[in-house]
């Protein structure tokens, strides 16, 4: 005769019916906000890393702004008002003199023109 | 026509060497055009080979010759032209220059009827030859001339700035203080005399049989260099106005 093997209600993990409840997760929604909150906060901070290494790259080509060298403020003399009227006109002449382009620059031309 | 009679009114408002600067500037397009043109039948004989195309090359070649002996010539001109405006302390150089500038502008006229009469591409390869041969004292000429054009407008710079010293010396209420200025003048124009012969030496420089040596940028940095001291002057000169002025 064969004999059936019954399961020890007491144990009660090798009951095949399964009689046990399921355990019930409690969804705290404090913990999820909280872990949210922390992976936004470890996102940002490995993009802020990644970041402040790229910026510090030496491929990456900066432009230096030269330092401003300082120049002397021109005094103005060119006022025509401030030179004393008898010079004025001979101001003017000198400048307009300086001013008088005399260049007239040479054609370019091809002297193998006709070969 | 009240366009056309402005045009007219103006032409004559400008003076002697902007009309023959203009006058040079239209011979420059019209040499430019006839050079293309040169070109594209250069480049139609070069393909085809025909007798035809051999003519019209031959044909726009010597039209191309002629506008730059044309352009050449009124260049000249208006070099010789521009010298008048300044010539007045240079003395014999410029003279000297003026002719041997009008002795090339009958040179390029000849050239032009002697190009007519040129009927074949050995006749045009021989004339181009003779021209590269003469277009090297064209250059010197040309180079020289517009050196001593310039060292001629800073020569009356000069004397102008002089003449100005002069006139603020005589001014009784120029003091010690600003006599001490204006005798230091003396010595900065030595040194714009200095630079101005340096640049008309540079016009001596001697030149090979085949082949033109520019001397001319070596003479633009004397000229700059020139330009340099008399601003200087003038600066000085204003300075000591401005304080008479203010005295």
């Amino acid at each position: 005769m064969r004999e059936n093997i019954y399961q020890n209600i007491d144990q009660p993990l090798n009951n095949p019916l399964d009689v046990t409840p399921k355990p019930v997760i409690k969804k705290d929604r404090r913990l999820i906000l909280l872990l949210i909150l922390t992976l936004a906060i470890i996102i940002l901070l490995v993009a802020s890393l990644i970041v402040s290494l790229v910026r510090k790259s030496p491929r990456r080509l900066t432009t230096i702004t030269p330092t401003p060298i300082p120049t002397a403020i021109p005094t103005v003399i060119n006022e025509p008002n401030i030179i004393p009227s008898p010079y004025q006109s001979q101001f003017k002449s000198i400048e307009e003199n300086f001013k008088y382009n005399s260049e007239i620059l040479p054609p370019q031309i091809d002297p193998q023109l006709g070969l | 026509m009240l366009g056309l009679l402005l045009g007219l009114v103006m032409a004559q408002e400008a003076s002697l060497p902007d009309q023959y600067r203009q006058d040079y500037s239209f011979q420059v397009s019209e040499y430019q055009k006839k050079y293309i043109d040169y070109i594209d039948k250069k480049e139609i004989y070069t393909k085809y080979r025909t007798i035809t195309s051999k003519k019209d090359k031959i044909d726009a070649a010597k039209s191309a010759l002629i506008a730059r002996n044309t352009m050449l010539k009124s260049y000249l001109l208006a070099l010789r032209v521009n010298f008048d405006s300044f010539k007045t302390l240079s003395g014999i150089t410029t003279q000297k220059i003026q002719i041997e500038l009008s002795r090339w502008e009958d040179w390029c006229q000849e050239q032009n009827l002697i190009i007519d009469n040129l009927n074949s591409q050995n006749d045009i390869s021989s004339w181009v030859d003779d021209f590269q041969t003469k277009y090297i004292p064209i250059q010197t000429v040309i180079y020289t001339a517009l050196t001593q054009n310039q060292i001629n407008q800073r020569l009356l710079s000069l004397e102008l700035i002089k003449k100005l010293a002069e006139n603020l010396k005589a001014n009784p209420q120029t003091g010690d203080l600003l006599n001490d200025w204006l005798n230091s003048l003396p010595v900065k124009s030595d040194l714009v005399s200095a630079k101005l012969k340096n640049a008309q030496d540079l016009t001596q420089t001697k030149q090979l049989s085949n082949r033109f040596i520019n001397f001319y940028s070596n003479a633009k940095t004397e000229l700059n260099e020139a330009d340099r001291y008399l601003q200087n002057m003038l600066s000085d000169l204003k300075a000591v106005a401005i304080k008479l002025n203010q005295l």
